[in-house]
């Protein structure tokens, strides 16, 4: 099999808001028979909308709703309490993803027993453009994969040939197309400017097999990055969240090996590090979705001051300085951050705050910027 | 059909006023209410599938003879007028709820706990959110309920024992495992027990501290908060010369790197 193949969607339900049933998005995927049947509906499970059931998560990943995104499209990244900020800003297309991670914050977040897919992408760039007048001098970092993976539906949507088209124009900002997938084939063939960072979330290969359920396995992943880099495009790496095991050093020594054997810190943007996090009120989810077999569950995980579990501060310490070492060994231009932490990590893993690291410095310049 | 009642009573006043005995009365709507019927009231109860039926004073329900007032009125809505939702301790409505016909769902296995231990959840006025980790520990349910209402948890105790216990039961450990050594300390020996990583490596961190010159006068340990373990270093300096002293020697103290990571 074709590592780079990514399959559709299996959906078990498909809606259509009537307003969008001929939009671009919609005739696309109405051709694509993803469904038994698509039916046309205003706003489906309205009354089951609210704090979800673990079996209705489950389910939304296979119900899909197709309507236009009434909201703002782009906004900052709401990052962590307490943690450095990078000046992330998010560009949200739909929301809910069909791949299945035990960790995943959007257990916590969603309440709609629906993926969406906003049909309304043109509206989205008509936001931005209005972004890039208002703020000409900054140079904003845009990802489109917060609420959403920015590939995994792009079979149905090509958004990501509209979205390098606009960034193609705007030079001075910067997209990053975020993914656990290894779904590159829709743009990777055209022109593009050079600020579309094609970016994968990464793990070694033995937590992706045990916690990232339906995702691309970690070859197929570093290979679509090789060929995204082959074809001129920036790449990057989040090594988020590392996950403790007995043996993590060897997994992610080993990790670290098939990175930068593959690239060189020229071909990488960037590599942000995070480690496991979520709220205690996704832990009831864990548990009915995953049982007791996720190591996202059974690891000793501690209430921080931002009110998630997290690891001892100390264990996320020294797991992060292992991999910066580990990088730096083999070349220390690598540029690698921390996401989502506070000074207190910053300090014990670079003896710095990140505006003074100098391979990351840029990215954490203060710069103006809507609220 | 109505029961026969042993004798109506003849008040000009409260022409509803019954005297009855317990079996002539249909007590299925029993759910346990938390607060007792004040014993001087009457039972009160409804005609309701052609039986009376009681909807206040089944505390009663052993007593020999009862006085019963019948009050007009279908079922639900006398219930819900006895029993405003926003008044009930969450259980206690789950319970009502359920007597009256509306399915718990996904709260189901609530409803099955020993009444005891509901009562005493309720009371405690734990959240219907907190108890969820309930749902895993059902094979331990008589031995919670026997545990809690002989040491008393307080309501952050019991959130903390139930979730603890749900992942290491989640984790095959065994009640033997799990149950308390020692009552007033099971919340501190289950945390031990679910994180022996960190346990053994706060153990050393301790070992460590004391073990330390500190300065005479200075009072340090090794603490954790969530999740962060320090050292918290207690000392009072009384002049500008103690001041000078204690830094001196605070730069002498060496600590160990494998103080600070688990």
């Amino acid at each position: 099999m074709d590592p780079l193949n990514w399959p559709l969607p299996v959906l078990d339900e498909l809606y259509i808001h009537k307003d969008v049933w001929d939009s671009d998005v919609a005739k696309r995927v109405r051709s694509l028979n993803l469904a038994e049947a698509i039916k046309v509906s205003m706003r489906p499970y309205q009354d089951k909308e609210g704090n979800l059931t673990s079996d209705d998560f489950s389910h939304s990943k296979k119900r899909l709703y197709l309507a236009k995104h009434e909201g703002h499209f782009f906004r900052k990244c709401p990052g962590t309490q307490g943690a450095a900020c990078c000046n992330y800003f998010v560009l949200n297309l739909g929301v809910q993803c069909n791949m299945n991670c035990s960790y995943c914050y959007l257990q916590s977040y969603i309440n709609s027993p629906l993926s969406q897919i906003y049909t309304n992408i043109d509206d989205a760039l008509a936001e931005l453009d209005e972004i890039s007048i208002r703020y000409p001098h900054s140079p904003f970092r845009v990802g489109t994969g917060e609420t959403i993976d920015s590939l995994t539906h792009d079979d149905l949507t090509l958004y990501s040939a509209k979205l390098l088209g606009w960034f193609r124009n705007h030079p001075k900002l910067t997209c990053e197309f975020k993914t656990k997938s290894s779904n590159i084939k829709n743009f990777v063939n055209l022109k593009h400017a050079g600020n579309v960072v094609v970016s994968f979330s990464v793990n070694p290969q033995r937590i992706v097999q045990a916690e990232e359920h339906g995702t691309a396995s970690l070859p197929s992943r570093l290979l679509a990055a090789k060929v995204a880099r082959d074809n001129g495009f920036p790449v990057a790496f989040h090594i988020d969240p590392m996950i403790y095991t007995d043996d993590w050093e060897k997994n992610y020594f080993d990790l670290v090996d098939e990175i930068s054997t593959q690239f060189k810190p020229k071909d990488v943007k960037w590599i942000s590090l995070g480690a496991l996090r979520y709220p205690p009120s996704m832990k009831h989810m864990l548990r009915e979705r995953f049982g007791g077999k996720t190591a996202s569950l059974n690891g000793e995980l501690f209430l921080s001051d931002d009110g998630k579990l997290r690891y001892d501060l100390g264990l996320r310490t020294k797991m992060f300085n292992f991999v910066i070492s580990e990088f730096r060994k083999r070349d220390i231009k690598y540029p690698v951050f921390l996401c989502m932490e506070a000074p207190e990590s910053w300090l014990g893993t670079f003896e710095k705050t990140p505006r003074n690291v100098e391979t990351i410095s840029n990215l954490f310049k203060p710069m103006a910027a809507p609220l | 059909m109505l029961p026969r009642l042993t004798q109506r009573a003849n008040s000009f006043f409260m022409p509803n006023l019954l005297e009855a005995t317990p079996l002539e009365l249909n007590w299925k709507y029993d759910f346990s209410p938390k607060n007792p019927w004040a014993a001087i009231l009457p039972v009160l109860a409804v005609v309701h599938e052609d039986q009376l039926t009681v909807v206040a004073g089944f505390d009663k329900k052993h007593s020999k003879k009862l006085s019963v007032l019948e009050i007009d009125g279908p079922l639900a809505k006398v219930m819900g007028d006895l029993y405003p939702r926003e008044k009930l301790l969450p259980l206690e409505n789950l319970r009502l709820e359920q007597i009256l016909g509306k399915s718990p769902g996904v709260l189901k296995y609530l409803l099955e706990l020993p009444l005891d231990l509901q009562i005493f959840l309720d009371e405690k006025q734990v959240s219907l959110k907190a108890l969820k980790p309930l749902e895993y520990l059902k094979d331990w349910a008589n031995e919670i309920t026997f545990e809690f209402l002989k040491s008393k948890p307080s309501s952050s105790q019991i959130r903390e024992i139930l979730d603890l216990l749900c992942d290491l039961k989640m984790n095959n450990h065994t009640w033997l495992e799990c149950a308390p050594k020692d009552p007033q300390n099971w919340g501190t020996d289950l945390f031990k027990l679910r994180n022996p990583i960190l346990t053994r490596s706060d153990l050393g961190s301790a070992d460590l501290v004391q073990k330390a010159n500190w300065p005479r006068g200075v009072r340090a340990k090794w603490e954790r908060q969530g999740d962060q373990g320090g050292i918290t270093i207690q000392v009072r300096v009384a002049n500008p010369k103690d001041f000078e002293n204690l830094k001196s020697s605070l730069q002498k103290i060496e600590l160990e790197d494998k103080l600070w990571t688990p």
